[in-house]
């Protein structure tokens, strides 16, 4: 089961860096992320951090898509969104249990995760401006940040991929070919995404 | 089981509007009154001040209609509240005399929140910000007593707050960009620790803008010189302590946490209220906030897809209280009252070399004057002989700040140096 949103009640851990504090008990050693890397011939931080920020990407990516389907008001885009949210939330539970079978806490938050959850925070920001667009230009938004997010999911799979083949052979390595080759092998709603994109735009501009 | 509003039923939203009859309350007797319950006052002003403004930031920044609208309705019933609770200090409270209690505020609200902080770094915010406002309220005591004539101090604090100095104001000018910290972690939070900064900010920020607002009231040069100063500390306050919060944390998802603040401090007080007419006013907003939670929950939900119960605690953490904190503010005292801030961290003043911004900055602003929150000392003495203190568990914790007709900053220097 993926957590959505994570808390400190649910088991949020981190690591200090720059402007964060975390109160120390729930540091996550340095030693503990490098230590994933070193028979794989990783950077161990980096790897644990990337797999945090996928697993963030996936949890936003799932809300955002709930959202889209409580907006839209086009029942079948309401069920797409739906099958993207269970999507993405599937993906979570698949990276959380990468960091698990790593031996991280699943709910590790890296500050490259931050990042990653703020990026889909900023694309989810699109329809506050809601009411300067007419109810096209809102399912288009709508659509428009789903397909971004469903783009950077077949992206980081990709990234997962060519991380796992760069790694030396090590339990690392056995466990994120495992977790890409799962990922890789649930993309079709993605690509589908982009697919339907085109093809409301297409008639959208008939219309006019 | 403790007490979750998102589990509580409260005022239907479309009726909690109140007439001009119910919002113009009956103040309180400033003689009468407890010195807690008007902090408590102060504090939920703050509060409401703060929620009703980053509702029009979050409006400024949306052209939806349906969330601009919602945001419209809860803040207006907001700006109600805000009405009802800070009308019920009474006219015949000088400015001089809603200062000391704002004071008070800042020490007693502070102190507790430093006390139940789990986060070590964010304790040492507070403890820092602690020490100036425990000055800034020696500093009034003084002008309000060459002002307004004497008694007015215990009148208003009582035996509950002692009056002596803390760090010297004059030593907490620092470069702006010594007062910027480090903020939490949304993920990783303590819901206290996030409920303690939003309270903080919201406290300070009264502050402030009390006192740039009040200030050139003032007719004596003194007055305004001594507001216009410590006006400018408590800016360097709100600075720190807004830089706490993490910025991570999206427009609804603030929305939803200043009225779930609301909701604990409504919650709080009422535990402790010895007033029954002013209990049933934060009841009566506990319960339109509780309503207000549900509301923000509901655009939660619908436009960022997150579930509200996910995002807060099962249940309202401890209380926050106003208590008696003599004892644990002298062991701050003696502890830190030295230090200074260096861009994110806090060091000894002595620990500076001597080009540090801090003294380039202390000398733009100090140089060569006299300065308000020292001359007011200077003038008591002047005036009745020594300084105006209020103190009942002995001698100052700091040899050199025990009664003193001379500059604080070189006190401070030589403690540090001993």
């Amino acid at each position: 089961m993926a957590t959505l949103t994570v808390t400190k009640d649910k088991g949020g851990v981190s690591r200090r860096e720059g402007m964060t504090v975390i109160e120390p008990a729930l540091v996550v050693p340095l030693a503990k992320l490098k230590a994933i890397g070193k028979q794989a011939g990783l950077d161990g931080v980096f790897v644990a951090d990337f797999v945090s920020a996928l697993a963030m990407h996936e949890r936003h990516a799932a809300r955002v898509a709930m959202a889209a389907a409580e907006q839209t008001e086009r029942p079948k885009r309401r069920k797409t969104y739906e099958k993207l949210a269970q999507l993405h939330a599937e993906r979570t539970g698949a990276l959380e249990a990468l960091l698990a079978k790593l031996k991280l806490p699943a709910l590790y938050v890296s500050p490259a995760s931050r990042a990653a959850g703020h990026m889909v925070a900023a694309l989810a920001q699109a329809p506050l401006l809601a009411g300067s667009v007419d109810a096209e230009g809102r399912e288009c938004m709508l659509l428009d940040v789903a397909f971004l997010l469903a783009e950077q999911s077949l992206a980081n799979t990709e990234a997962l991929t060519a991380v796992a083949a760069a790694a030396a052979a090590s339990t690392t390595r056995t466990t994120l070919v495992k977790t890409a080759k799962l990922l890789a092998a649930n993309v079709a709603l993605f690509e589908k995404v982009r697919a339907l994109r085109k093809a409301s735009i297409v008639q959208a501009a008939r219309k006019k | 089981m403790g007490f979750n509003p998102l589990a509580e039923k409260g005022i239907p939203l479309e009726k909690q509007i109140r007439n001009w009859s119910e919002l113009n309350v009956q103040p309180f007797d400033k003689r009468e009154v407890h010195p807690y319950t008007r902090a408590r006052v102060i504090v939920m002003n703050g509060i409401e001040v703060e929620s009703v403004m980053f509702s029009h930031q979050f409006a400024r920044h949306t052209d939806d209609w349906a969330v601009k609208r919602q945001l419209a309705l809860v803040r207006r019933v907001d700006q109600q509240q805000q009405k009802a609770v800070n009308w019920l200090l009474p006219g015949d409270q000088s400015v001089l005399e809603t200062t000391l209690a704002y004071e008070q505020v800042a020490i007693d609200l502070t102190a507790w929140l430093a006390r139940t902080e789990p986060n070590p770094y964010l304790q040492q915010v507070l403890h820092f910000g602690l020490l100036e406002d425990f000055d800034h309220l020696y500093r009034y005591a003084n002008l309000i007593d060459l002002v307004e004539g004497p008694k007015r101090v215990h009148e208003i604090v009582g035996n509950l707050t002692e009056v002596m100095p803390g760090r010297p104001t004059v030593v907490e000018h620092r470069h702006p960009y010594d007062e910027v910290r480090r903020h939490f972690e949304t993920h990783t939070v303590d819901p206290l620790s996030r409920l303690h900064s939003m309270t903080i900010v919201a406290a300070e920020q009264q502050t402030m803008n009390f006192y740039m607002n009040v200030g050139p009231t003032y007719v004596p040069p003194l007055a305004r010189g001594l507001y216009l100063e410590i006006a400018e500390i408590e800016e360097q306050h709100v600075t720190q302590y807004e830089s706490l919060l993490d910025p991570l944390d999206s427009w609804f998802e603030r929305e939803l946490f200043h009225h779930y603040n609301e909701c604990y401090l409504y919650w709080s007080f009422m535990k402790d209220e010895v007033d029954p007419r002013i209990r049933k006013l934060w009841e009566l907003h506990l319960a339109m906030e509780i309503e207000h939670v549900r509301v923000a929950g509901e655009l939660l939900r619908r436009h960022e897809g997150t579930d509200p119960a996910e995002l807060l605690p099962a249940e309202l953490p401890e209380p926050t209280r106003f208590q008696e904190n003599k004892q644990y503010i002298r062991k701050v005292l003696a502890a830190e009252i030295d230090l200074t801030s260096v861009g994110l961290d806090f060091v000894p003043l002595t620990a500076l070399p001597t080009d540090a911004r801090y003294f380039k900055y202390q000398a733009a602003v100090n140089g060569g004057i006299k300065v308000p929150s020292e001359e007011v000392i200077d003038r008591h003495v002047e005036e009745f002989g020594d300084d105006f203190r209020l103190t009942t568990e002995g001698p100052h914790p700091i040899p050199a700040l025990r009664s003193r007709p001379h500059a604080d900053i070189e006190d401070v220097a030589d403690e540090a140096e001993e």
